[in-house]
């Protein structure tokens, strides 16, 4: 602890150097996953916040809520069906929309359904849709576009006018902008889907309901995990969004481990002159090990406020979600990294050669 | 007769072999006493450092045995000669080789901190080392802050830390002016002859030989008492 602090207070620029850049390099680490996890949570929110047990597709559709129709009768199936406590069923549509009077379209993706169910979403601000069953709620996302409470969103093309009655949060999907309606009134802007749903939501025992099938005929039932899994795209990027992730990850250890190493191999001959006054290996090593601890804590504490600092201030602009377990992990590796790459150095250390104080000053 | 702290019987040491085979010392013979500082001339090459080394636990003679108060220790292991150098030696190199990140003070406590003496007890004999060798007004400066003189008075109060059997000082004066390092070599023969220990100055200025008790001379390996 001696030979580690007196350093410190000694070399305090170059050890504020080696600090901002272990920081620099977390907070790489930690802004980009949480932009990769907000663009994941994008496409799959609403299904989350949906806060089902199972969901219900048609057969065939491949669990895609776009494929699947079901019908009126295989509703109250599933409703009527052993270990089912409460379903009920929804539309998704990807639709247009003009802000009242407004010229732009806007692309939203508009969730429809049962406003007296728990599938409806409470208001964080304005009213629900089961206390105003003829408006719509929109998500968080389409109100930072701009969009009111009070305004008016012209379909296009059916050119169906519903009211923004309330705004909701969590529910993007499909990384549009999200609308949530009164199932009833979803032909007004969709009439194909006169008389069927795209999908159920289904509360109950998961292992009991994933025998619904075989009572049900012509249904899928997966879990919210498997929905998420097959929606369009979404596997593909997440693994681009993971494989970004992990060569971030695997490169920013390498940077910091050589670095450790560098700043080591730099001290080679004081460490000589101490090996040579009668300090062991080990002795050096330690302060070594506990430099490159206290260094890597700091450094990716700085990262981590710097990551919670970008989603403080993405909030509203950009898709970003911090996750705490990955924090912790992707944290620990770097942290981990850099005693490692200390450690690798002490294989020069053990070899420095006493000697040396003696020889090379000459 | 009394007995010596160090000696050093029949010592060689070559280094490589066949045609490039270098026999940097050959079959060195001599003593040194308590309170004894031993000038070691010679030219760069004559085989000064390698005799530095092996007498101060660094380096493993090919041949012959070096005892050092009671002890062989050319035959010692890696950790064993470490533990040595740490509890029965006291290095002065030349200069610079000071740890940059310490200040005087703290230089001369890392020997009393590697050793495991109590706190206190290092404090207050750092504390009086550097008061003895007239450093205790620049103990916390660090090694850049200080004059060449400076530096080596603080390597010597380093050395002297450990208390040890027998202190070695290479060219300790090389990078000082003639009158400084003359004040340090004497700084260092007050050292030796007070506190009884043994000491071998390595040097190749004819003119500090007056400070020293004894002188030994090396050329190509070959050490003869002067």
């Amino acid at each position: 602890m001696f030979l580690a602090l007196k350093e410190f207070k000694h070399a305090k620029l170059r050890y504020a150097l080696v600090t901002g850049v272990i920081a620099m390099v977390a907070s790489l680490v930690f802004i980009l996953s949480g932009l990769a996890n907000g663009l994941a949570a994008g496409n799959s929110e609403a299904i989350e916040s949906m806060d089902a047990d199972r969901f219900v597709t048609a057969v065939g559709a491949e669990l895609s809520f776009d494929r699947s129709r079901i019908g009126p009768e295989t509703v109250q199936a599933v409703t009527d069906a052993d270990g089912v406590e409460d379903a009920q069923p929804f539309s998704t549509v990807m639709g247009n929309v003009r802000v009242s009077d407004s010229d732009d379209l806007v692309s939203v993706s508009v969730i429809a359904v049962p406003v007296e169910s728990f599938l409806a979403p409470g208001a964080t601000s304005g009213t629900s849709l089961a206390d105003n069953p003829e408006g719509i709620v929109i998500d968080q996302s389409l109100a930072n576009e701009g969009v009111e409470i009070g305004d008016t969103l012209v379909f296009e093309p059916s050119g169906a006018e519903l009211e923004v009655v309330g705004i909701t949060d969590g529910y993007q999907y499909r990384l549009a902008p999200t609308v949530i309606m009164n199932l009833d009134r979803i032909t007004e802007i969709q009439p194909d889907l006169e008389n069927v749903v795209n999908a159920i939501a289904v509360r109950g025992d998961g292992a009991t309901l994933d025998l619904l099938p075989e009572t049900v005929e012509n249904i899928e039932i997966a879990d919210q995990g498997t929905i998420i899994q097959n929606l369009p795209g979404y596997t593909e990027q997440s693994l681009t969004l993971l494989l970004i992730q992990v060569f971030l990850v695997v490169i920013a250890a390498g940077i910091i481990a050589a670095f450790f190493f560098i700043l080591t191999l730099q001290k080679m001959s004081e460490l000589g002159v101490m090996k040579a006054l009668g300090a062991t290996t080990w002795v050096l090593a330690k302060a070594l090990i506990i430099q490159s601890i206290i260094l890597g804590i700091i450094g990716v504490l700085i990262g981590i406020a710097a990551g919670c600092l970008v989603w403080y201030l993405a909030e509203g602009f950009v898709p970003y979600q911090v996750r705490w377990e990955q924090m912790a992990m992707y944290g620990s590796i770097l942290l981990i990294v850099a005693i490692v790459g200390t450690l690798l150095s002490l294989v020069r250390i053990a070899r420095v050669d006493p000697l040396d104080a003696i020889n090379k000053v000459a | 007769m009394e007995t010596p702290i160090l000696s050093v019987n029949e010592v060689s040491r070559h280094f490589g072999s066949g045609e490039s085979r270098v026999d940097a010392l050959k079959a060195a013979q001599f003593e040194v006493k308590a309170g004894e500082l031993v000038a070691l001339i010679g030219p760069s090459g004559s085989g000064k450092s390698t005799l530095l080394s092996i007498a101060g636990a660094l380096l493993r003679p090919s041949s012959g045995e070096v005892i050092l108060g009671g002890e062989h220790i050319a035959e010692m292991k890696g950790t064993q000669r470490t533990r040595l150098r740490l509890e029965r030696i006291g290095f002065i190199f030349q200069a610079s080789n000071l740890v940059s990140y310490l200040t005087g003070a703290d230089q001369v406590q890392l020997i009393g901190k590697l050793l495991g003496l109590p706190d206190k007890e290092v404090k207050e004999r750092a504390a009086r080392l550097l008061d003895e060798l007239g450093m205790d007004k620049r103990a916390n400066h660090y090694p850049e802050q200080l004059s060449g003189g400076e530096r080596q008075r603080i390597a010597i109060a380093r050395a002297l830390m450990n208390q040890p059997d027998l202190i070695l000082a290479d060219e300790p004066t090389a990078s000082l002016d003639s009158q400084r390092g003359r004040q340090v070599v004497e700084l260092l023969a007050d050292e030796v002859h007070r506190r009884g220990t043994a000491g071998i100055l390595v040097t190749h200025d004819e003119r500090l030989i007056d400070v020293c008790d004894r002188v030994l001379r090396i050329s190509d390996g070959e050490v003869t008492e002067a």
